[in-house]
């Protein structure tokens, strides 16, 4: 067995098992999900969608009319182990100019668990901040 | 520490103060000996807006064959690292998340 860099023993693969290699099936987090919490002052919806085997993150906070659309963020992709096929959870950096927001999710039993690391990046002295989320998907999932 | 003894992912987790920036540093589990990724300055984050006390962190270790984005939320006493992992050289092997949980001996 070939032994690989790593710098924890999850870094390596089983003996006998070979390396997945491509893109990971981005199926089980593609789609539109919604906050479990309707009243919620994070995210109200997220937008996942895959381009070219990449997935794009859209945002939607809460407004008073139409929610507020932050734009659309690539996201980077991650399964459960190194020999995974399937992925179960990305991360994303929205960058506000004021704020930079990066968002963690992962996904287990149908349900989006998404934590919001919020660092300001002006001088306005405001601390940083995080906050959890939970997202519910509805609907079929977005086309590539 | 790591709760679970066994565990193939992070061991142990240092956090210091650095003159209001929390320095990380990781011990993952090896064979024979545990592997020190060195330290990194990270990012702190309170509970709440406005909030005074830290509550989690972010930070990023650039490795020659990996990088490693953690991020840490405390829950009660518990600390909950979330490790995503990125490999960078020909491996074929894929991203993964894991997450390990911790608490202060």
């Amino acid at each position: 067995m070939k032994v690989l860099e790593y710098v924890r023993a999850e870094d390596q693969l089983p003996e006998h098992v070979p390396p997945p290699g491509g893109s990971l099936n981005l199926e089980p987090l593609v789609g539109t999900w919604f906050a479990t919490d309707e009243q919620t002052a994070g995210l109200v919806r997220l937008e996942l969608r895959p381009h070219a085997g990449r997935l794009f993150v859209r945002a939607f906070g809460p407004n008073e009319l139409e929610p507020y659309e932050w734009g659309e963020a690539e996201a980077t992709t991650y399964g459960a182990d190194v020999t995974a096929v399937d992925a179960v959870a990305f991360n994303a950096t929205f960058d506000f100019g004021f704020l930079v927001t990066i968002l963690a999710g992962r996904v287990g039993e149908g349900i989006l668990v998404l934590d919001m690391f919020n660092a300001f990046v002006d001088s306005s002295g405001r601390p940083n901040y995080l906050s959890r989320e939970f997202f519910h998907r509805r609907g079929t999932a977005i086309a590539d | 520490m790591n709760y679970n003894k066994n565990s193939t992912g992070i061991s142990r987790v240092e956090i210091d103060d650095w003159e209001g920036l929390p320095t990380v540093r990781i011990t993952g589990a090896g064979c024979p000996d545990p592997i020190d990724w060195g330290m990194v300055a990270g990012t702190a984050f309170a509970a709440v807006v406005g909030g005074k006390r830290a509550a989690g962190f972010t930070a990023s270790f650039e490795l020659v064959f990996a990088h490693v984005l953690l991020t840490g939320r405390l829950d009660q006493r518990r600390l909950v690292i979330d490790a995503y992992s990125t490999f960078l050289d020909s491996s074929g092997r894929a991203s993964y998340c894991q997450r390990d949980s911790f608490y202060l001996p």
